[in-house]
């Protein structure tokens, strides 16, 4: 196994929004950046989305250009399904020891054309369909997808070979093994984003065992052009929804949980899902079941009054429980906080659990980088500098510091980038040989060296 | 109608227990998970009027009486701001408010007084009743020459009265917060033609509530409900009621039919009845007191004073009544039995003081809100077709 060794400017970790526009900003002031994301396709929560609110523009339209811009940027290094495994201070810079995991196929052959992914015999649940519909054992991993790579799930692979035999450029290698890979940055910026709160969290909603009670992504996919049906249907049957309910703070605000923060981002995106629908299936009632709709943004509250006026029921209750009938319908139960106030207990055909934010990665035992309460990413001056961690020459973005939408990502992803531009220039040593700024990765080891 | 605002209400309530219910933010979880909401709607309403002070409404809320306390609304807060324990709390306070002598609320909010005010009662009543004492036989057994009946019987009897008369009180000003928190007067629905409702709701509360504990049945959390009959919640409290209500007939059947201090054998029909039903008082509030101890159900997780005072006192009596009819069947004479007899009949005495005074007065406050929710139903489904005609 070579071992190959890279020094760059910059680490940026995860290639989600946040990671790519942080590797983008710091690409184009000519530093040198090497982004690592895990998945088999950078793009991350976001590329799976369909629209973005309050514009409701096209997700894929504004992340997949980004996607290429990161892929052909020649200041950046991209490095997918590795990992992070080992980190160590090297006076002045981090020694980065990652592995790349092994797709099976020859990245420099693979055309991306799919004859393998037509050819292979198993089907597993897709999770960028979010287990709505189901890929090849071989595939690539999404249309957008970049790299434009097939990846095989060795775990599930029969080793057939039919792949083999279908690949006009013979890229498929079942004798790969990962690949060690040595990178040596100056400054990181921890992108590495959230999860979503498990949808078997709570009990009293089903504990995940309710198939017509999805979480706000399934209804992305179920909403994007791109989705696994192209069309709003339920799960449980395939049947077209006509009545759809959001829950609310889903897993966020309640300490049941030890989530004790809002999300942010649930009371828009439920907005915009149901301005959706409301296009997607316009006979259909939608109701949001509220605490507090909190819309905070430019523009935001407007969306907001636009969807009332749209006829989206907004009820301010706390779902307590959802159970399901004999057909599958869920049923929810609320207190209708109007006179005396009541207990309803309302059938809808689908309902959807506005599931909030939690951390995604510890950086703890890697990066020294502490964490706050709620387990995201401790900014040591929050209300200064939000992207500075404890850790001198790293920084942090997105939603690894908590919960925020796309454009707040976005911002703080650049906001990252000068940061960590900034520590650079302070810390260049050689700061006058580096001039230009242009200079390849040759003269840079030769520099260094 | 006016509403007057306490402002010092919430602070008032949390003496009574509820530490946590300022957290709630108000959002009906509680309401919406609890199993017996429907016609009802709590807690979240009954948080709210002590969050604005709304003291009349709330001590006026039948619903305070209609939870079992199951713990389901604590366990699923969001705020984990324990609603279940605030409706205990409030059942306190409403309890104290329905008390005038003040000392339901002293015992409630002072947990020394509480413990030292029983005290003294059972020492009062020791030292009265041996006042009485016919001197000791240590041949034989003979309690009721030690002590004669007589003085138990009217001594009973007065107490009983004064007991009676506190809780009428209670009973009416209860009624009034009720009916003036609905904005109703106290006697519209109780004449004429509506004669019906008032039986139906009397008989739903006595025959589905109190003895077939069917809302209580149907209040089961999800840990009671992976238990055995015999350990669940409802079947504990059935126990220990019945096990009452049967003592009180045993006692009342020896009053009314048994010579006094004659000695009877087991199997006579009255001192079967007390044993057995001794028997129940026993198993529930062992059980209860154990999961009290425990802490393990999120209903039993806190304990408030006055929780403990109630199974403590119930225990002792049962269990001293045991003692006693051990030594009232025993050979040689258990001569131990004088000083015991003395102590169990102080016991059942300060037992009686606390009826108006204590957890104890659910007996017949709970009841009382059933009957009034019963009603409530009952004539609102009737009343229907004839058009609003009493508002």
């Amino acid at each position: 196994m070579a071992e190959e060794r890279l020094r760059v400017d910059a680490l940026v970790v995860g290639g989600g929004i946040a990671g790519m526009q942080a590797s983008l900003d710091l690409a184009d002031q000519g530093y040198h950046v090497a982004l690592v994301e895990r998945e088999p396709s950078i793009g991350g929560k976001m590329i799976a989305l369909s629209k973005v609110f309050p514009t409701l523009d096209c997700c894929s339209c504004i992340t997949t250009p980004k996607m290429s811009a990161v892929a052909h940027h020649e200041n950046i290094h991209l490095f997918t399904y590795t990992e992070v495994k080992t980190i160590e201070p090297n006076g002045g810079s981090y020694l980065v020891h990652c592995v790349e995991k092994p797709r099976y196929v020859d990245t420099g052959l693979c055309t991306g054309c799919r004859q393998c992914e037509y050819a292979c015999p198993i089907d597993l649940p897709d999770p960028f369909q979010m287990g709505l519909s189901a890929h090849r054992a071989i595939r690539v991993p999404f249309s957008t997808a970049v790299p434009q790579k097939a990846v095989l799930d060795i775990d599930h692979c029969l080793l057939c070979g039919k792949c083999e035999k279908a690949c006009p450029v013979d890229a498929i290698d079942f004798t790969q093994g990962p690949q060690d890979l040595v990178i040596e940055a100056r400054a990181i910026v921890l992108a590495t984003g959230y999860e979503t709160t498990p949808r078997d969290a709570k009990a009293e909603y089903g504990a995940g065992k309710l198939s017509n009670v999805i979480d706000g992504l399934m209804m992305e996919r179920l909403l994007a052009p791109t989705g696994p049906y192209l069309h709003v249907l339920r799960p449980s049957d395939g049947k077209e929804p006509d009545s759809i309910a959001y829950v609310q703070c889903a897993g966020s605000r309640d300490e049941t949980l030890g989530v004790s923060y809002c999300s942010r981002v649930c009371c828009m995106y439920a907005i915009k899902q149901a301005m959706l629908l409301s296009g997607a299936l316009p006979m259909a009632d939608i109701t949001i079941y509220y605490m507090d709709i909190r819309t905070f943004g430019k523009g935001y509250e407007q969306f907001y009054q636009n969807a009332r006026a749209m006829g989206i029921e907004f009820v301010k209750a706390k779902v307590g429980r959802i159970t399901e009938d004999e057909y599958r319908n869920p049923i929810v139960r609320v207190e209708i906080m109007e006179e005396a106030s009541r207990v309803e207990e309302r059938k809808h055909d689908l309902v959807v659990l506005s599931v909030g934010m939690l951390p995604a990665y510890d950086p703890r035992p890697l990066y020294g980088v502490p964490i706050a309460e709620d387990g995201f990413v401790e900014a040591a001056c929050p209300n200064i500098a939000p992207p500075m961690t404890a850790q001198p020459g790293v920084f942090a973005a997105g939603t690894a510091t908590g919960p925020m939408d796309i454009v707040d990502s976005i911002v703080m992803a650049g906001a990252a980038a000068a940061e960590a531009a900034a520590y650079l220039e302070r810390h260049d040593g050689e700061a006058k040989t580096y001039a230009g700024r242009s200079i390849s990765m040759g003269e840079k080891e030769a520099i260094h060296a | 109608m006016s509403t007057r605002v306490d402002t010092s209400l919430l602070s008032e309530i949390k003496q009574y227990g509820a530490i946590d219910i300022e957290a709630c933010f108000n959002c009906g979880n509680c309401t919406a998970v609890c199993p017996l909401t429907g016609d009802a709607s709590f807690p979240r309403r009954m948080i709210r009027y002590a969050q604005i002070g709304a003291k009349d409404a709330l001590i006026g809320s039948k619903e305070l009486w209609l939870c079992y306390y199951c713990g389901e609304c604590s366990k699923t807060c969001p705020r984990q701001a324990e609603p279940g324990e605030f409706m205990a709390a409030a059942r306190r306070y409403a309890l104290a408010e329905y008390d005038f002598t003040g000392i339901a609320k002293a015992m409630f909010t002072i947990p020394w007084f509480n413990v030292l005010l029983n005290l003294l009662l059972v020492s009062f009543f020791a030292v009265f009743l041996l006042a009485f004492n016919q001197g000791t036989a240590f041949d034989k057994l003979a309690l009721w020459e030690f002590l004669p009946e007589v003085v138990v019987q009217i001594s009973g009897i007065v107490l009983f009265a004064i007991v009676a008369l506190a809780m009428m009180v209670g009973i009416a000003r209860m009624t009034r917060s009720i009916a003036n928190a609905a904005h109703l007067p106290i006697s519209a629905s109780a004449r004429g033609e509506r004669g019906q409702a008032w039986c139906k709701a009397a008989w739903l509360t006595v025959w589905q509530q109190v003895l077939g504990h069917k809302d209580y049945r149907e209040d089961e959390c999800e840990e009671d409900r992976s238990k055995p009959w015999f350990l669940r919640k409802w079947f504990r409290h059935a126990t220990i009621m019945f096990g009452f209500i049967g003592l009180f007939g045993a006692t009342a059947l020896d009053f009314l039919f048994k010579p006094l201090g004659a000695w009877v054998p087991l199997y006579y029909p009255a001192r079967l009845l007390g044993t057995l039903s001794g028997v129940l008082l026993m198993y529930g509030t062992t059980l209860a007191m154990m999961i009290r101890f425990r802490k393990q159900d999120r209903y039993a997780a806190q304990s408030h004073v006055s929780d403990w005072l109630l199974l403590v006192l119930i225990w002792s009596v049962g269990f001293s009544g045991f003692l006693l009819e051990i030594a009232a069947y025993s050979r040689p004479p258990a001569t131990w039995a004088y000083p015991l007899l003395i102590l169990h009949v102080a016991l059942v005495m300060d037992l009686l003081v606390m009826l108006p005074l204590s957890k104890f007065a659910h007996i017949v406050y709970r009841p009382l809100a059933i009957y009034h929710q019963k009603r409530g139903n009952v004539e609102s489904i009737e009343t229907i077709p004839m058009g609003a005609a009493s508002t």
